[in-house]
């Protein structure tokens, strides 16, 4: 499944590590997709790689038994 | 290692967008005609001398290249009669190329500048001579059209290979390349490769924000290029091989022989691929470095397989 988020504020090192940890706990691949830049979610230098800024446009594509829950949670704390 | 081209190029339906001021800076050049916002559509990396052009030969004129102008053209454009040129002028403009180029500082006449500016096709001017710019607009275009993927993996120069880690998060890539770093490889991209096709030869590097930097777990973030110095790292490698870690598996059925070859594609090039199992206890810089060895004398020609088997046969 495919959502289109808008990043509540710009990236920071504590943001990246929230993300990780948070769809780590997760069994689906999630991956965000920025620009022409995309990063696995669960990976904490992936999402730094992103580095997006307030009010960007992210695109959060998710597959798996806990697809769902897992783009829930993230949407939440982006 | 050469691979076939990628699949869009074949088809000839590659194609780049680049915004005219910026190519503009990359290259040094003046702008003399161009609207704000202005893009350039790249289709070919080729660029053109338009002498044949302007003496009337319109035949395979080449109208998605960008168009150079040297001092031949230019003295050949001020020696035809005025309304010649603006004809000619005119025509090529409207023929879609994407801008034109005058190089050694020569100024354009007001015949440039107006059928430029009637067609929309930007004008610029640089003080490069004429073969060096045409050049680097090649280079330019070559690099603005080839394909760029992120992968999520680890890129290590081994021994001279580019070996690209692959597997699930937390498998412990980054582990492998720390001790590999430690081990005297070099470090090129932590988690996240751009892998861009560069006619046929895949080229990796890393994100420029992350770019050299490792996150081992229970340690934290290092920056190995400080950590280990220069040498331990480069900014860029071709890709040579794909080496994917899997988590092993009692019971199933990993390469034992080595002479099935597995392979994996990107970007249209194929790749030799191992599937390497990580299990507690096993060295795996060890068993990497055994493994891009065992791949270089396989290309060289040499197989420990099949001197295996010679020697099976000949003992019988």
């Amino acid at each position: 499944m495919k959502t289109k988020v808008k990043a509540s504020e710009a990236l920071s090192l504590a943001k990246a590590k929230l993300i990780a940890e948070t769809v780590a706990k997760r069994k689906s691949e999630v991956r965000i997709l920025y620009r022409d830049k995309g990063a696995n979610a669960k990976s904490l230098m992936g999402v730094v790689a992103l580095s997006f800024k307030k009010g960007d446009e992210l695109y959060l594509v998710a597959e798996g038994a806990d697809a769902a829950k897992a783009i829930e949670e993230l949407k939440s704390i982006l | 290692m050469l691979g076939k081209y990628n699949k869009a190029k074949e088809e000839g339906k590659n194609h780049s967008v680049v915004f005219a001021v910026d190519f503009a800076a990359s290259l040094g050049l003046t702008p003399v005609v161009m609207e704000q916002g202005q893009e350039l559509h790249f289709s070919t990396s080729a660029v053109c001398r338009p002498g044949l052009f302007l003496a009337g030969y319109e035949k395979f004129f080449a109208a998605t290249r960008v168009i150079v102008f040297g001092s031949a053209e230019m003295s050949f454009a001020m020696s035809l009669e005025k309304s010649v040129l603006v004809e000619r002028l005119d025509k090529m403009c409207s023929l879609g190329v994407p801008c034109i180029v005058i190089a050694r500082g020569i100024k354009p006449t007001p015949e440039f500048i107006a059928a430029a500016k009637k067609h929309a096709v930007p004008l610029f001017t640089t003080t490069e001579i004429t073969g060096k710019i045409g050049s680097e607009i090649t280079d330019y275009i070559t690099a603005a059209l080839s394909e760029e993927i992120t992968v999520h993996g680890v890129l290590v120069d081994v021994a001279g290979m580019g070996v690209l880690l692959k597997g699930v998060s937390g498998i412990g890539k980054s582990e492998v390349a720390l001790e590999l770093v430690h081990r005297g490889h070099r470090l090129v991209a932590d988690d996240s490769v751009i892998i861009k096709n560069s006619n046929g030869i895949l080229i990796g590097r890393a994100p420029d924000m992350i770019r050299h930097m490792l996150e081992i777990r229970g340690v934290g973030i290092i920056n190995v290029e400080r950590m280990f110095g220069s040498v331990a790292v480069r900014v860029n490698k071709s890709v040579d091989a794909v080496f994917e870690l899997v988590t092993w598996e009692q019971g199933k059925t990993y390469e034992r022989i080595g002479s099935e070859t597995l392979t994996e594609e990107i970007l249209g090039v194929t790749l030799p691929k191992l599937e390497i199992p990580v299990k507690a206890g096993r060295n795996l810089f060890v068993v990497i470095e055994a493994a891009v060895a065992s791949l270089r004398l396989k290309q060289m020609g040499y197989s420990a397989p099949d001197e295996l088997e010679a020697r099976l046969k000949s003992s019988n």
